[in-house]
């Protein structure tokens, strides 16, 4: 029984994973190395990132169990909730000898944590697909800012770049200081502060203000209902909804 | 922005039903899965940019507020602007896309050329493939018709009133001819063309999301049961995706109209949930109102109705009733029917079990056997159903309630 430790990124995840159910180690705790405080009383044992290892274990997750559940394995690991790996763990354990059935037993204790991390990743990715709001700056380049719960942007990109393929985008998660950026060939996620001063495109403002002008006439007065709006539109996501955003400052 | 408070009254802000992948060098696809992008204030999704092109009309419907006879203000959006507007809002990620109605100018061929005009900019120049839906003139001509209907992912053209008379009365320009001709045809072109797509891949798309219609609730006199049945029709015979009510919103004095001073929402909320049952859930209009009880009741949800009617059908063994008859459990929804379906295959389902599946396990109760135990009970049945009202007041304006029973749990206990 040990504290095992991988790089924090998905394929260590999987390297380790992987390692584990070689050896059919029970592990105590799975942590990220970067976040690991010694601990006088838990052994603990670093695992290397071996894509090898990590690309037959991804394998057998398809083969053995299903597409979704490395769908659910992914979200999950995205979701950077507090456990996240050892709910993966367990969840992943069951499934390789349980097989599709796995995705049928909703409640079963070493199933549901992974299944509420992953359910919470897939709505705030939903969500933001309509949530995103972009400008374009001076020099022709759509950009938005975003402060997701999870870290999204490998999920969000994908649909950014189907949607705008002709236009040049930059997705920006300030909570994480990374970026989706893409040129119309390829799209990255790379690291970028946040920038002190936008400089926008001329006609920036027009669009804006003819959106809220939109927003505010589209509501139908007779039928107003606050409380609906905000259980639909969360009060956190307003700051970056161009509609909403006067209201909070 | 004028043009946007007429158009606020068109209820549909439905954008699902297509699905387009974008393409290299071209702007937009159509989603599956229907991204709302806004909540307006009323708690409506906001998913498209509806535009009325004009509020100009040569004609003169007595609900309208653009009717001929109104002293307003008139303005016009041309093809180029809305076009502009579009696209500056589909790359913002605003918006899905547009949603084109207009008054009529002139005549409605001329108002539909504007259209056409419109929806060609926006594909051909803009290269654009997010969604299109465009309300189509009444009267328009069969050509006309037949060539938007390969720009456009959804047409409509709005019933207006649920019978010929009412339309004579309050609609006087419009005949009941001139809105069905237009329906029937795109119908007809809509499900071609989708046969020989089946056949040829690059056969063009007509209206791929189909065709929809509207029309105005508690206006006239007809009754819920005539408006059912006419959905019914309309979705068995007309093959529309789908049919909006919209309760009467008075903005003109009018002699002919009623002076009622609130919309009906709750009737028109009971009319969606009807149609649901018609669409999704396999009910027959006449399952739910007949000529006898020709009213929606204002308290039970009609499927709630249905069942208190028919206590004799239950209770259904929850391991192996058809999915068909688990729809008809009050406090099972569609999406909690098939879940049950899908897990029932691997594990025996407990209580619990039914619960986290979204199942509203108070109102279930009374209408299942879990492994041939029944739990419910008949007088706590009524009490627990009767807390459904609150709830549904709560829920009025949430258009998407497929599954709206198993989101709330109800507030009274029922244990009586
Ligand atoms: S045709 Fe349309 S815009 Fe014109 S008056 Fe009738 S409802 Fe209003």
């Amino acid at each position: 029984m040990a504290i095992y430790s991988y790089d924090g990124t998905f394929m260590g995840l999987m390297s380790l994973i992987g390692f584990l159910e070689d050896k059919q180690i029970n592990p105590v705790a799975i942590c990220d190395k970067n976040d690991l405080v010694t601990d006088l009383f838990e052994e603990q044992e670093d695992i290397k990132t071996d894509e090898k290892r990590a690309r037959e274990l991804i394998g057998r997750i398809v083969d053995h169990i299903c597409e979704p559940a490395f769908d659910r394995i992914v979200y999950g690991f995205l979701s950077q909730i507090n456990g996240f790996e050892m709910a993966i763990f367990n969840y992943l354990h069951l499934g390789l000898t349980a097989g599709e059935n796995v995705e049928r037993l909703a409640g079963d204790r070493r199933v549901a944590p992974l299944r509420r991390l992953s359910l919470r990743v897939g709505r705030e990715v939903h969500r933001l697909k309509g949530f995103v709001r972009f400008a374009q700056l001076a020099d022709g380049v759509y950009y938005a800012q975003i402060r997701p719960d999870h870290d999204v942007l490998p999920l969000l990109a994908p649909h950014f770049v189907q949607r705008f393929a002709d236009q040049h985008w930059v997705l920006h998660d300030l909570n994480r200081s990374r970026a989706a950026m893409y040129d119309t060939h390829q799209c990255e996620i790379v690291i970028l502060a946040a920038a002190d001063s936008l400089c926008f495109a001329e006609n920036e403002s027009h669009f804006r203000d003819s959106w809220r002008r939109y927003f505010q006439t589209i509501a139908i007065a007779e039928r107003k209902n606050r409380r609906l709006q905000q259980q639909f539109m969360p009060r956190r996501y307003w700051p970056y909804l161009t509609e909403m955003a006067e209201r909070v400052r | 922005m004028i043009l946007a408070d007429s158009a606020k009254y068109d209820v549909s802000c439905a954008s699902s039903g297509t699905f387009r992948q974008g393409r290299a060098n071209t702007l937009g696809n159509a989603t599956y899965s229907g991204i709302c992008h806004s909540f307006a204030a009323d708690g409506r999704c906001i998913s498209l940019l509806k535009i009325l092109m004009t509020n100009i009309c040569i004609y003169d419907c007595r609900y309208c507020i653009n009717r001929r006879s109104n002293d307003i203000r008139r303005t016009l959006f041309t093809p180029a602007e809305i076009a502009d507007l579009t696209i500056g809002f589909y790359r913002r990620n605003y918006i899905e896309g547009l949603f084109l109605s207009s008054g009529i100018v002139k005549s409605p061929n001329d108002t539909m050329e504007l259209f056409i005009h419109t929806l060609k900019l926006l594909r051909h120049r803009y290269r654009f493939n997010g969604y299109i839906h465009v309300k189509i003139i009444p009267g328009a001509s069969a050509e006309l018709v037949h060539q938007i209907g390969f720009l456009a992912d959804r047409l409509s053209v709005n019933i207006e009133l649920p019978s010929r008379q009412s339309l004579a009365k309050l609609a006087p320009d419009k005949t009941k001819e001139s809105i069905i001709v237009p329906m029937r045809q795109m119908a007809g072109e809509i499900e071609m063309y989708k046969m020989e797509k089946k056949k040829y891949r690059h056969s063009p798309n007509f209206s791929p999301s189909g065709q929809s219609t509207q029309m105005i609730i508690a206006a006239t006199p007809e009754s819920d049961y005539d408006i059912l049945r006419l959905s019914e029709h309309l979705y068995r015979k007309m093959n529309l995706k789908r049919v909006y009510y919209s309760a009467y919103v008075a903005v003109n004095h009018d002699a002919l109209l009623p002076a009622n001073p609130r919309p009906q929402l709750i009737r028109e909320h009971r009319l969606y949930q009807a149609d649901w049952l018609l669409r999704f859930y396999g009910y027959q209009s006449h399952e739910i109102v007949s000529e006898s009880h020709p009213q929606l009741s204002e308290n039970y949800d009609p499927k709630v109705n249905w069942a208190l009617h028919h206590l004799d059908f239950f209770p259904i063994e929850i391991h192996s009733a058809d999915y068909e008859d688990l729809l008809r459990v009050p406090g099972i929804g569609m999406r909690s029917a098939q879940k049950i379906v899908f897990h029932r295959r691997a594990a025996n389902l407990s209580r619990q079990d039914l619960r986290r599946l979204g199942i509203v396990y108070k109102r279930a109760q009374h209408f299942i056997t879990i492994n041939g135990r029944f739990e419910g009970g008949q007088s706590s049945l009524l009490h627990s159903l009767l807390s459904e009202r609150k709830i549904e007041r709560a829920r009025q304006l949430h258009f998407d309630f497929n599954d709206a029973p198993s989101a709330v749990q109800p507030s009274i206990t029922g244990e009586l």
